[in-house]
């Protein structure tokens, strides 16, 4: 037994337990994937007289963020806490540095829509009142959920960015919205997304791997009295 | 360089509620983390159930470990800190430790 070794061991394990997201990395790239694809289709196929586009796009956000974070917790307990929950040092300043972060996007995102409801050109029409009180509910609710879900710089950048194109992505969705007019700003979205998916995917496999390391270096420690 | 008479001494004075293997490994462990579960340092010791409870209240007598019985939601959880106090005796005694050690060459 080498206590040092030990320290190194827990101090590993505890950070995947907050700031090393492994496997919920790797989907969240798949997730931005799906933002990419699904409003465009949504759009096109099923926007009608009956159900409009606002409503379907909040729908797919909800389901695509929602699903990532139900299974990011689930990966987390099942695979990265299944030893037992552990507190990495330094986690306090991880989670106010997310917080700040969110606050910022979601006055972006508050300034985003303010400038499409009030642009009378914009490709949007305007929401009606439930659903603007629903996206102001959504934007409000960011840093909540950063607060109970959201816990290392890494998974606070993911979280960041899958904010940023699912905002991107809804304003591209619309009919309206015409590349050649909008230039580098439209180029500038899509171009990160094969970054952000083969990245995402990369990084959260290689994470993966070295926790699995990990978790067979625990199983082969030897006990105190070896 | 340490003579031998103070490396007997350092020997000597070794902090016997670190010394002992299984209680050394319970703060090394600690020592790694701000806090956690018991069921961890459970695995990572590999130390039995009633062994490391017996360990854990001698530790925390000497004030070197924060125990902590709460709930997660309804299943009972029991957290380990190791405490400011924990961490200097865990650093003095590798430091005398290393005072105890022959030298190389």
């Amino acid at each position: 037994m080498e206590p040092d070794r030990l320290a190194h061991l827990s101090r590993r394990y505890a950070r995947y337990g907050r700031s090393l997201p492994g496997l919920s990395l790797a989907l969240g790239g798949v997730v931005i994937l799906g933002f990419f694809l699904v409003p465009p289709l949504l759009i096109n196929n099923l926007s009608g007289d009956s159900v409009d586009g606002w409503s379907l796009l909040a729908l797919c956000t909800a389901l695509l963020v929602g699903g990532w974070l139900l299974a990011k917790e689930w990966l987390r307990g099942r695979i990265y806490l299944s030893l037992g929950l552990a507190e990495a040092p330094g986690s306090r300043s991880e989670l106010r540095f997310n917080l700040v972060l969110t606050i910022l996007i979601a006055l972006l995102a508050c300034a985003f829509a303010a400038k499409g409801l009030l642009d009378p050109a914009g490709p949007l029409h305007p929401p009606s009142r439930v659903q603007m009180g629903l996206g102001l509910s959504a934007c409000l609710a960011l840093p909540a959920c950063t607060r109970r879900y959201i816990r290392g710089v890494m998974e606070g950048l993911l979280w960041i960015a899958l904010c940023y194109w699912a905002l991107g992505f809804i304003w591209m969705a619309f009919p309206g919205f015409d590349m050649r007019k909008e230039g580098w700003r439209g180029w500038a979205i899509i171009l990160t997304v094969p970054i952000a998916y083969f990245g995402g995917l990369t990084v959260g496999l290689i994470q993966h791997f070295n926790f699995l390391r990990l978790a067979r270096e625990i199983k082969n420690q030897e006990t105190p009295n070896d | 360089m340490t003579k031998a008479p103070d490396k007997l001494q350092a020997i000597l004075d070794l902090d016997r509620l670190v010394h002992e293997p299984a209680r050394l490994a319970i703060l090394s462990v600690l020592s790694g983390v701000e806090w956690a579960e018991f069921k961890m340092v459970e695995t990572l010791t590999k130390l039995t159930k009633g062994n490391l409870s017996s360990h854990l209240v001698k530790l925390e007598e000497g004030g070197y470990v924060a125990i902590h019985k709460g709930y997660r939601g309804k299943v009972p959880l029991t957290t380990l800190a190791i405490t400011k106090q924990g961490r200097e005796a865990l650093e003095n005694y590798w430091e005398q430790m290393k005072q105890a050690a022959p030298r190389k060459g």
